[in-house]
């Protein structure tokens, strides 16, 4: 049931686990939060296979993976049918313009904190990297998979002569 | 909607999200301009308007973020499309995820892990901020509601509140008819 709070982010995630010292998975969290960042999928979804793998084996993985999704994928669900047969009333539409461009404030600042943690970093190709998979998504229209064979290999490259 | 399209749809959505999902790095975020560009400019299944209202309405309710993609595959194709656009998004990956933990273990000092990770890192900040330019075009089509983004992302940057007060004032002021 941790998916029911507000979970919003990988942080606000691993803090929902961190709040149930009960689980034992504390000593593992900041490297499970590294290694999230290392695989494809929903980040907090991820996390909740790892920490589940981790406490319970495939077991645990399997009830933290439906104990955060399948609450709010039903509520969601819910949602969505309202959603549809009261979206063309105008009074929810306007309340929706509003919420929309709160939520799209919110992604910009999700974005804007990453850039920051890039720009204080040492490593200030990073800048142009991201600054490339942006304006190669949002200006050129590459392809997604296009953009990351391309980006992804000189990245990393560029990544390996700095760490050790 | 008949059963052929709803099926048909379906099929379609969850082929997308399976194959998106492998190569998310970063998170769901960062693929959300390429189910943009489908869903929305290649099979008109959506308004721009509908799409950013779907993620508005995932971003405020309780649960993962990532259940836009539900959201998107009831509105694409009832009850079956958010069942199987909720599986596509969260199955593969899990099952790799899993896996991936013994590999993880094994090479946690390895130069080429820590090479990939640090590498990773700026390709999915640029991947994110595409995915906030394409919700911000779509979302924001008067100058109140620029406005309103810009003050959102300046106190969700400044502060710690709980973004469900920034959703309700929003909100209150489209209602208000001021955007």
């Amino acid at each position: 049931m941790l998916g029911l709070p507000n979970v919003r982010s990988c942080d606000a995630g691993a803090g929902a686990f961190r709040r149930r010292p009960h689980l034992r998975v504390r000593a593992h969290l900041a490297d499970t939060l590294s290694l999230c960042q290392f695989l494809a999928g929903p980040t907090i979804v991820n996390i909740a296979v790892i920490l589940g793998a981790r406490s319970n084996g495939p077991a645990g993985s399997i009830a933290a993976v439906l104990g955060l999704v399948l609450p709010p994928a039903v509520l969601v669900t819910v949602v969505g049918i309202f959603y549809e047969s009261v979206h063309t009333n105008p009074y929810v539409a306007r309340a929706l313009t509003g919420i929309a461009a709160a939520a799209s404030g919110l992604l910009a600042a999700t974005a804007g904190r990453l850039l920051l943690v890039l720009l204080r970093g040492k490593a200030k190709e990073s800048v142009a990297i991201a600054a490339a998979g942006f304006a190669a998504l949002a200006f050129a229209r590459f392809s997604l998979p296009l953009t990351l064979i391309v980006l992804a290999p000189i990245s990393v490259a560029l990544a390996w002569r700095r760490v050790r | 909607m008949e059963l052929h399209e709803i099926l048909t749809r379906t099929a379609m959505l969850g082929t997308l999200i399976g194959q998106l999902a492998l190569i998310s790095f970063g998170g769901i975020i960062t693929v959300l301009p390429a189910v943009h560009h489908q869903v929305v400019e290649q099979w008109h299944w959506m308004g721009d308007r509908d799409f950013v209202n779907l993620f508005a309405l995932a971003q405020a309710s309780p649960g993962p973020n990532v259940l836009v993609l539900t959201l998107i595959g009831y509105k694409a194709a009832s009850v079956t499309g958010a069942t199987v656009a909720t599986l596509a998004l969260t199955l593969p990956t899990s099952l790799l995820a899993f896996a991936f933990v013994r590999v993880w273990d094994r090479f946690r000092e390895a130069r080429w892990r820590k090479a990939v990770h640090a590498g990773m890192l700026p390709v999915s900040v640029g991947f994110i901020s595409a995915s906030g330019f394409i919700i911000a075009r779509a979302a924001d089509t008067t100058p109140l509601a620029y406005a309103i983004s810009i003050a959102t992302l300046a106190v969700a940057i400044a502060t710690k509140i709980n973004p469900l007060w920034l959703f309700l004032v929003a909100g209150v002021l489209g209602l208000a008819g001021w955007l």
